[in-house]
This record gives C-alpha cells, structure tokens and sequence, in this order.
C-alpha cells in the first residue's frame, strides 16, 4: 500500500513516514502543496495524508485539484485549527476523514487501515474470504482458522491483492504500491513472493487463490464473504 | 410621530387647512359686501322709480298710481314693500305691504337714501332703504316726504347660502385632491429611504453582503459610510481569525511532534506519560482558549445565517466520517430559521453537538430548530435541537459535561472541549445549553438563543 504525505513541519514528517512504513506502508512524502499534488498525480498512490496548512498549494487546494484531475484515493486530512468550518470545507473539497492536531499515532493509523479497506470496499477490518482470513489491525492471516507466518513483503502482497478481491492487479500496479521508487523493477521477486505466497496458504494446491492471468497479472479469486 | 412620512403629511395637512380656512373666509366676507351694496343700489334705484311715479296732491299729500312699474310692489307678500310717510303719518303703502306692519324708520337727512336692517312686528328680517324728499306745494310751502322701500332678507340670505356651500364643497375637494397628490409625492419622494431599510434588513438575514442598490446623492454617502463600515468590521474579523488560526498552526504542529515523540519507545515509561499528560494539557489549553478567542458573539450589523444550509453541509460530513456506522440523520429545519450570528460561530455550535450525538448515537439522529416566543418577556428564542438513540446520560454527568476540559467517557476519542467551547459561545450570545433525556432514548441537547430584533 502506498501512502503520501504532504506536510510542511520536518519533524511531524518524518515521524509520520516513520510510523507508517512501520506499519508495512511505502511511502511519498513532500514538504509543500506542489510538490504534493505531483506525487499524488504521478504515483499510484493508495491513500494521503494532507495537511491543511501548506506553504505554496493549500491543502484544500491540492485535493480539489486531485479530484478535479480524476484521482479518488481516499484523504485524510491533518488540521491544526481545529474548526468545523475548516474540516467542512476540508471534506466538501474531497477530503475522507480528517485529524485535529496533535493526534495520537495509533488513532492516525486506525483510520488510515479504515480509509484504506473503506476505499476498496471491504466494511470491517477483518477481511474475509473463506476460508483465507486477514486482520488488518493485528496483520494476522488464518486460514481454515489456523494461522500463517508470512514475511512482511509476503504480508504487503496479500493485503493489496485480497484488499481488491476479484480485481486483476498487474504485475506493475503490485509493484508500484508495495515497493519504493527505487525499488529494482527487473527482479522476479513478485513472483517468487506470489510462490511463495501460494505455498503457505494452500500447500496442497486444493484452493488455488491466487490466479495468474498470463500478460496482465494476478487476481485474488476466493470469494469475499458478505458482511 | 416616528416616521417622516407622517411627520411632513400631517405637516402640509394642516398647513393646507390653515391656508384654504384663510382663503375660504376672506372670500365669503367679500362676496357678502358686494352681494350686500348690489341690493343698496336695487332699493336705491326702486326708490327713483317710486318717486318718478308719485304725483302730489294739492292737498300736501302724495298720489300714487294704482299699477305700479315694479311689479312685485302688486303681489301681496312678494316679499318687496314700499310706503311713503308723510309729516302727519303714512300717506301709502304698497299693495304688496297689505296687512303687514312695516317697521318705523325716519332718515336724519333729506336727499340722501339710508340703508339699514331693520326687524317687522312679524320677526321678518329686512333690508330698509329710507329716501327724504323735501317738495313745495302749492302754497309754496315745503313738504317734507319719506319714501321707504323694503326687502325680505331671505333671498340675499339664500344668495349667501348658495354661495357658501359651493365654496367650501370646492374647497374641501380640492384639499382632498392636494393631500392625495402628497401622499403620492411624498411616497415617491421617500422611496429611496425605504430601500435603504429594506436592503439593511436583507443584510441583516444575511441574503446580502453589503447595501449594493444606487441611491440618490443625498443618500450614497449614507450608504458608503455604511458599506465602509461592514468591510471594515468584516475584514478586522477575519484578519483577526487568521491571525489566531496562525498562532493555532504553530503551536500545535510542535504539540503533535511533542506527542508522537512520547509514544517512542526509546524512553523510560513513566517519562513517556508524563510528557504525554503535558502535551495533552497543553493542547487543550491551546484548544480551549483559541476556540474561545474566535468565537464572534453577536455581530455589530445584526447579521444572520440561515440554519438549513450549515447544517446540511455539517450533517454531509459528519456522514462521511461516520460513514461505516450507518447512521441515520434526519434533518427538521425549515428554510427561513436563521442563527442571528456569525457563520463561524453556528458551526462551531452544531458541529460540536452534532460530532458528539454522531459518536454516542446507535444508529438515529434527528436535528430540529425553530423560533419560539416566550410567555412571560415575549422575547424572541431561536431554538435548535438534537436527539441522538444512544446509550444516554447520568443526570449528575451532564453537570460535570459542561465544565471546561471534562472528558467524561474516554472510549470515543474526543478532545473534551467540545461542550465547553459550545457553552462559551452560547455565553456571548446569552443563550443557554441544556441537557435531557431525550424521546429517541439517548441525550437530548437543546440551545436556546434569544433574537435580537
């Protein structure tokens, strides 16, 4: 999952990046509202987090322009101010959610997981599809009830891929959302974690929930459960 | 007398009565002078014919033709009647003057007629015209004849009569004609006024921004002033805000590092706590009294946001942010409710009540507002209220609620200066927060803000 921040305090940045690629995410970040709307228009990005005051684009403006340009990941806005007519306008603009400063990291991540599983349409965080299981609060994946040990990469691939159960992802799309930038491109590595992958959740090749579409990616094709 | 329409309307109204009064009056009198010397002049000149007529007698006395060339002097009771009185009593008197009492008058002079009013036995008014004539007679002997002619005052009277009443029927017309044409001149003339008020009250709803109509060189200075004077109030506002949203920005950028950096793990865990606590107190202080300092309270020009709009755009929000709960929000607002404040204000008001009811509620919010008079002072209330289904308050709790900083359920995360700051806004528009029971089963907070009109 790929997340972008734009927020112009170094140090908030940082420990924002900080906290989130922690938490298995790649992450973009700019200093100013320009540099922000190019990364969020030029790279796949899942989610960002924005604050509203920015030097160069405001906040507001950035995701206007986001949405005016077509781009619909979810937002999450950072405001110090704290007033409803800020966070009125914040969410009018397109924004999803929004935080008032200081905010407590875990919450932050809290509603990032939320915005992320809300977007791709899954309702709660437990992401379900029988008998393959993943929490995406505890990053723990069952399957038949009993649990898997997955590498964090292994994880990434499994939550972006059953995160869009019944979508094709192209080999290109997984990459740009589960690797950085300068991540190198040319190694089979996708695949060997897709292997991989493929081994732990169905040693006896009785399920088969990942399908490879030769050309044009994989796709996740266990069933979700309805809520 | 409040308003100038009446003012100058009641003005010319009495000064048209003066000077129509006036007019009236000096007219009758004149009309009644002339009407009175055209009757002198026809006795007089009945008094030549009577004298042409009479012949006297050898004896000293008086002989008058049987006919005579006045024809009303033949009618009895035709209302003119003459008599010619001699040195030893009257010698004649007209047959029209048969059986009638004529009044005794003598002149002082010979040769010149005397007119006066004079009263009959009968009570009858009449005018008298009394002629002395001096002629000798045979002997050469100077007799002394008073020719007296007289006429019933009931025609001139009815003359006079006629006269008045057309005169004042014309003018009582004529006024009402000329107090008309002022009330339409004056209506006309003090249009532009009544625009100036109606566009401040359109202000004042706030359907308008500033007094934007053309008025007349009189009055566009006024309206200048007055449009100077929202900008600058407006713009002192919001320079003012701004300023406070900057010192909000960067106090509470370093406050968020401060935190983050005391859920590392990297320090002892009692230290940890404690930064966290400080940082905690730090931001509400922050928070608490920023939110207070922009608060606007009642607004110089009277200026009012209507309801519906705010609450709609707050309810899409919270909507979203809520969005996975399924809730249900159902709005009661008609169009024309207004908030008589600032826009900030409102929403600062309804957002906090409503995030709070949008947290604690199981799964149904109604909002209603509406204006309510009170019995007792017949002041005006605007009245908003929110229900929420959830779990409900403790009596004892909503005290607690109230007062500054006061978290009282630490399940949903919340920065516990919500309410307080809804109470100190409320406070700098004397309104009143109250908290219930509400008929959905959960909280019901009603705010209660008096209008001024």
């Amino acid at each position: 999952m790929r997340v972008l921040v734009i927020e112009d305090e170094q140090i908030l940045r940082e420990q924002l990046a900080e906290a989130l690629s922690t938490a298995g995410y790649v992450i973009d970040s700019a200093a100013d509202g320009d540099e922000g709307f190019y990364q969020g228009k030029e790279y796949p990005q899942d989610l960002a987090v924005v604050d509203l005051g920015l030097p160069g684009m405001s906040g507001i403006e950035v995701i206007k322009s986001w949405r005016e340009a077509g781009l619909d990941f979810p937002v999450l806005i950072l405001t110090a101010r704290g007033r409803w007519q800020e966070k009125v306008e914040g969410l009018e603009a397109g924004a999803d959610d929004y935080m008032v400063k200081p905010f407590s990291m875990e919450e932050l991540q809290a509603r990032v997981r939320a915005l992320l599983r809300r977007s791709s349409g899954w309702s709660q965080s437990q992401l379900r599809c029988d008998p393959v299981q993943m929490d995406l609060g505890t990053q723990k994946v069952t399957v038949a009830g009993k649990e898997i040990d997955l590498t964090a990469y292994e994880y990434k691939v499994l939550e972006f891929l059953m995160l869009h159960a019944g979508e094709v992802i192209s080999k290109n799309d997984l990459t740009e959302h589960i690797y950085h930038q300068d991540f190198d491109r040319d190694s089979n590595t996708l695949e060997v974690f897709v292997r991989r992958l493929r081994k732990k959740l169905d040693p006896d090749n009785s399920l088969e929930p990942i399908e490879t579409l030769r050309g044009r990616g994989y796709r996740f094709v266990l069933e979700r459960n309805s809520a | 007398m409040n308003s100038l329409g009446r003012r100058l309307l009641l003005a010319s109204g009495v000064l048209l009565i003066v000077f129509l009064g006036v007019t009236g009056l000096v007219l009758d009198n004149a009309f009644r002078h002339s009407a009175l010397s055209a009757v002198q002049d026809r006795l007089q000149a009945i008094v030549y014919t009577l004298l042409a007529a009479a012949e006297p007698t050898p004896e000293g006395s008086l002989q008058m033709p049987p006919e005579l060339p006045e024809a009303r002097f033949n009618t009895p009771q035709s209302g003119l009647y003459a008599q010619v009185v001699g040195e030893q009593g009257p010698l004649w008197k007209s047959p029209s003057a048969l059986g009638m009492g004529l009044p005794k008058v003598s002149a002082t002079k010979a040769g010149v007629g005397e007119f006066s009013q004079q009263h009959t036995h009968h009570g009858m008014t009449v005018f008298a015209l009394v002629f002395d004539v001096l002629w000798e007679d045979s002997q050469q002997q100077a007799r002394r004849y008073s020719i007296q002619v007289f006429e019933d005052r009931n025609s001139f009277a009815n003359q006079v009569q006629g006269f008045r009443k057309s005169l004042w029927g014309w003018f009582i017309f004529l006024a009402l004609l000329l107090e008309l044409a002022l009330t339409l001149v004056l209506r006309w003339g003090l249009s532009p006024l009544r625009r100036v008020v109606d566009d401040l009250e359109q202000i004042k709803q706030g359907r308008q921004k500033e007094l934007t109509a053309s008025y007349p060189d009189e009055l566009q200075p006024f309206a200048d002033s007055i449009n100077s004077f929202i900008h600058s109030e407006r713009g002192q506002r919001d320079r003012y805000r701004n300023s406070l949203g900057d010192i909000a920005h960067s106090l509470k950028t370093p406050l968020a590092v401060v935190r983050t950096l005391a859920e590392q793990q990297d320090m002892p865990e009692k230290t940890r706590a404690q930064l966290k606590e400080q940082a905690v107190r730090m931001t509400q202080i922050v928070d608490y009294q920023l939110q207070r300092a922009s608060a606007r309270g009642k607004v110089v020009l009277g200026q009012r946001v209507l309801l519906k709009e705010i609450v709609l755009r707050l309810r899409d929000t919270l909507d979203k942010v809520y969005t996975e709960r399924g809730l249900t929000c159902e709005i009661d607002v008609t169009d024309d409710v207004a908030f008589p404040g600032d826009q900030g204000d409102l929403m600062e008001l309804v957002g906090n009540i409503l995030d709070n009811a949008y947290k604690y509620t199981s799964s149904k919010i109604a909002i209603s507002a509406w204006y309510q008079t009170d019995q007792k002072t017949a002041q005006q209330h605007l009245l908003i209220q929110i229900d929420d289904d959830g779990p409900g308050l403790d009596p004892e709790l909503a005290d607690e609620l109230l007062k500054r900083g006061v978290r009282f359920d630490e399940q949903v995360e919340g920065q516990g200066i919500g309410l307080a700051v809804v109470r100190d806004i409320l406070k700098s528009y004397d309104g009143q927060l109250l908290l219930s029971k509400s008929s959905l089963g959960g909280v019901r907070v009603e705010i209660i803000i008096p209008l001024t009109t």
